[in-house]
């Protein structure tokens, strides 16, 4: 296409995306007669080019909006809702006009006259304003998507640069060329002299600074996406019949624009799932004692080293049992999964696939496009989303967005003569660990190595296990560990060496390798070798087990599938019965004397380092020294811990196939096997409520 | 038109690439291994900040493994959808087939190589195979 062409069509969709806005604050402060100059202009530029490139319906419909704009700005004319919707309408069909134009480098045969009639009805002479709308159906506007998806290739593949970024790239490219020349006369010359350092660290720092500069040529203002959401609330509220006041603020906070594309999506949908779902009807609000202009606010801005964007509503909220009502009906959870979920683990539910909670499916939301989609489009970008809600008062969605693709803060660590590169993202800490000095740092439950950190049991595992290249470890080796966190697991990962962190740049990997679980992605250190990147939340998932729950709501989708067996510490108690206890819940184990388990009242308490603990005895103990295992449960508002008393912690495994269910006792999530055994896994929290019943009678 | 192959030696094979397929030849660069990798795949090098996975092609045809202190040479080649390094051990010439016939690849021929091999040009003194650039690399 014609470079003119283009850069009129990056103009003028630069132009009409003031002028919707423009129109959208007219219509609160319609004495603004700036605001009524800047339509003007705007409206004026895109006439006058079309003319100039003869695109005479552009030409048209821009002459029939400037004649009434002229109006309204001489005072000729008052500012009605028919007029805004008018001027509406022109915008519409002049994005029409140019998306044509972009494609076929012509008009086409868009028939313009509707838009033009309308428009010159509101004029002197016409019928009154109120009776102005023409009989002929004008292009509509009444779906809002027509707002939202206009977008322009013309546009999105240009960028505007400020001069003097451009300037300085120049200079800071000059300085490059200039230390290039430098370390070419060292390495020609016999003897490498000690200036080679000193232009080494000349080189590292412009090669550094070049690089941010031009990652700073990609950021752009998240206004860019939000120019348009003032437009769409009108619309979206008009059409349910809401009145909507709509806050930004942060705009001016910066974001790369492939990230900035990225988001646009998920926020329009969470922009029109808050004024269609979110608000409750004006006389519903006014019922419930709060104004009848609903509030919609979105922020953005920086937290260590994310960008944040809220989007908040005052609206209803949203109510965690009515989610767990649903996700119950569904069969998206089973039921006790359910009733141990806190009240903000309920509310994310929303974000999985078939969920929509919305009792009528408006032509606004629910067209099949949910909260799951949004969700997948910003984890595709390396963020995350999240709901808070307070019935009542209103809900929140909070997205966190990298701050650029590119570059992410690592650990370069080394593992079996290795290099990896950990995301400090899930990161926590390093903790040095030596058994020989202290026995207790790194304890064997069964092949199981266990760490015990600040009070909880933190499994451990050798990266180079893991990964199978495992040359064998003495088993009182030294230990340097990485504490990595994701999805709220928590896994040691025993290393050799952690090496240096680094500001990585990621690369893809070749596509035999993209499915391998371990790695998301590599990189290039320093000494130009390849490393690769771990794929820290793969790692946590695969350690703990396949009884944490799978994030991917992928796995969830098909429940007749047996899902795989919980892993379980095994137990015997008195008679040689085998207990399974699901490992999940399990914080502690420790070995005592029996009689360290005394009568206090008439319950059972047994006192483990500073914490006084209710015993549950899943049944007799016959041995001098009894095993405890501490059972937490973090799910309701109290954490609540048991030790539940056993003769013998024997091992812990992977149940091999899903719980045999048939086990209708109370107390007894099912069977599983173990050694030709049958081992009865216990329902802890079953176990204790009738406990407590029994203690109460 | 001329058919041309850029020729390397695996074993005591001659193989070849179409040469409009091959971006570069070079020497050894330093590997990063790759744990779990699928076999054949040797590892993952850089090539001017792009990263390259490297293909043992002895491996995938199923030949002894190279010896330990022979250094491979890696020939760039740039398939449909991505770039790969295959490790040869020796380069040869560019050779011109466009004359000789394409034949089938010998009846008895089976195994991991067979299908990555499109056909044999009959050269005066050698065999030469030509291979598929699309499938060298594993799946």
């Amino acid at each position: 296409m014609d470079d003119l062409v283009t850069e009129f069509l990056v103009e003028s969709h630069e132009g009409l995306d003031r002028v919707d806005r423009a129109l959208v604050d007219l219509e609160r402060r319609p004495d603004d007669t700036a605001l009524v100059a800047e339509i003007f202009r705007a409206v004026h530029t895109i006439k006058g080019t079309a003319g100039f490139f003869d695109f005479t319906g552009l030409e048209a419909v821009t002459h029939a909006g400037e004649t009434v704009l002229a109006r309204l700005r001489d005072g000729g004319a008052a500012l009605t809702p028919e007029v805004t919707e008018a001027l509406l309408r022109m915008v519409d069909v002049v994005r029409r006009l140019l998306a044509t134009v972009e494609r076929e480098g012509t008009e086409g045969d868009l028939d313009v006259s509707p838009v033009v009639a309308a428009l010159a009805a509101l004029g002197p002479g016409a019928a009154a304003t109120n009776h102005g709308a023409p009989d002929a159906p004008l292009p509509s506007t009444d779906d809002p998507e027509a707002v939202g998806p206009d977008r322009s290739a013309a546009v999105d593949s240009t960028v505007r640069v400020d001069v003097e970024q451009l300037d300085r790239l120049l200079r800071l490219v000059g300085e490059l060329a200039l230390t290039r020349n430098q370390v070419l006369q060292h390495a020609t010359s016999p003897v490498p002299g000690p200036g080679l350092l000193h232009v080494a660290q000349r080189l590292n720092q412009v090669a550094g600074e070049l690089h941010e500069r031009v990652m700073q040529t990609r950021l752009q203002p998240i206004d860019h996406v939000w120019h348009k959401l003032p437009r769409v609330v009108r619309d979206v509220a008009a059409a349910c019949g809401k009145e909507v006041d709509l806050q930004l603020t942060g705009g001016d906070t910066e974001l790369d624009r492939s990230l900035l594309e990225a988001i646009r999506d998920p926020l329009l949908h969470l922009v029109r799932n808050a004024v269609d779902h979110g608000l409750e009807p004006a006389e519903a609000r006014v019922a419930s004692g709060k104004p009848a202009v609903g509030s919609l606010a979105l922020r953005a801005f920086h937290d260590s080293g994310l960008v944040v964007v809220e989007v908040s509503d005052d609206g209803a909220g949203i109510d965690p049992a009515r989610i767990a009502a649903v996700a119950r009906e569904r069969g998206l959870l089973p039921a006790e999964e359910l009733d141990r979920m806190s009240d903000r683990d309920l509310l994310q539910l929303v974000f999985w696939p078939g969920f929509s909670t919305a009792g009528v499916v408006t032509h606004v939301s629910g067209r099949g496009v949910g909260m799951d989609v949004v969700r997948a489009h910003v984890h595709a970008i390396g963020g995350t989303v999240e709901v808070d809600s307070t019935p009542g008062l209103g809900t929140t969605c909070r997205l966190r967005i990298p701050l650029t693709l590119a570059v992410v803060p690592a650990l370069v660590v080394e593992s079996a003569g290795d290099r990896y590169a950990l995301p400090q993202a899930h990161v926590s800490e390093l903790i040095s660990l030596d058994p020989s000095r202290s026995p207790q740092a790194v304890e064997d439950v069964n092949g199981v190595l266990v760490h015990r950190l600040r009070g909880t049991l933190l499994p451990l595992v050798r990266l180079s296990e893991l990964l199978g290249v495992d040359p064998g470890h003495p088993p009182d080796a030294a230990m340097l560990v990485a504490v990595v966190h994701a999805d709220g697991l928590r896994v040691g990962l025993a290393l050799d060496a952690v090496l240096h962190s680094e500001e990585i740049v990621v690369k893809p990997l070749p596509s035999s390798l993209a499915t391998l679980e371990f790695y998301s992605g590599a990189t290039i250190l320093g000494d130009g070798r390849v490393a690769l990147i771990l794929d820290l939340p793969a790692v946590c998932r695969r350690v703990l087990g396949p009884d944490v729950a799978p994030q991917e709501p992928a796995a969830r989708s098909d429940l007749d599938d047996l899902p795989p067996g919980p892993r379980l510490v095994v137990a015997g108690v008195d008679g040689g019965r085998l207990l399974g206890i699901p490992m999940r819940s399990v914080t502690r184990l420790e070995r005592v004397p029996a009689r360290a388990v005394q009568v206090v009242g008439d319950r059972e308490m047994i006192r483990l380092r500073d914490d006084l603990l209710p015993v549950l005895r899943l049944g007799p103990v016959s041995s001098e020294e009894v095993s405890v295992v501490v059972h937490t449960d973090s799910s309701s508002r109290v954490t609540q811990s048991v030790a539940l008393v056993v003769d013998d912690v024997i091992d812990i495994v992977d149940a091999a196939a899903a719980l045999d269910g048939d086990v209708h006792e109370r107390g007894l999530l099912g069977s599983a096997e173990f050694r030709d055994r049958i081992v009865e896994v216990v329902d802890v929290r079953a176990a204790l409520a009738a406990s407590r019943l029994e203690g109460a009678r | 038109m001329s058919t041309r192959l850029v020729t390397f030696v695996l074993d005591r094979g001659l193989y070849g690439v179409d040469v409009t397929a091959v971006r570069e030849v070079l020497r050894g660069l330093p590997t990063t291994r790759v744990p779990l990798a699928p076999a054949g795949l040797a590892g993952l090098v850089n090539l001017r900040g792009e990263v390259l996975a490297t293909v043992d092609l002895r491996q995938r045809l199923g030949l002894p493994p190279r010896e330990e202190d022979a250094e491979p040479m890696l020939v760039v080649t740039h398939g449909r959808s991505e770039s790969d390094a295959l490790l040869v051990d020796r380069i040869g010439e560019v050779v011109d087939v466009g004359d000789l016939p394409l034949l089938p690849p010998p009846e008895t021929l089976d195994g991991p190589a067979r299908p990555l091999i499109v056909g044999c040009y009959p050269l005066p003194d050698q065999l030469l195979l030509a291979l598929d650039v699309e499938h060298l690399a594993p799946a």
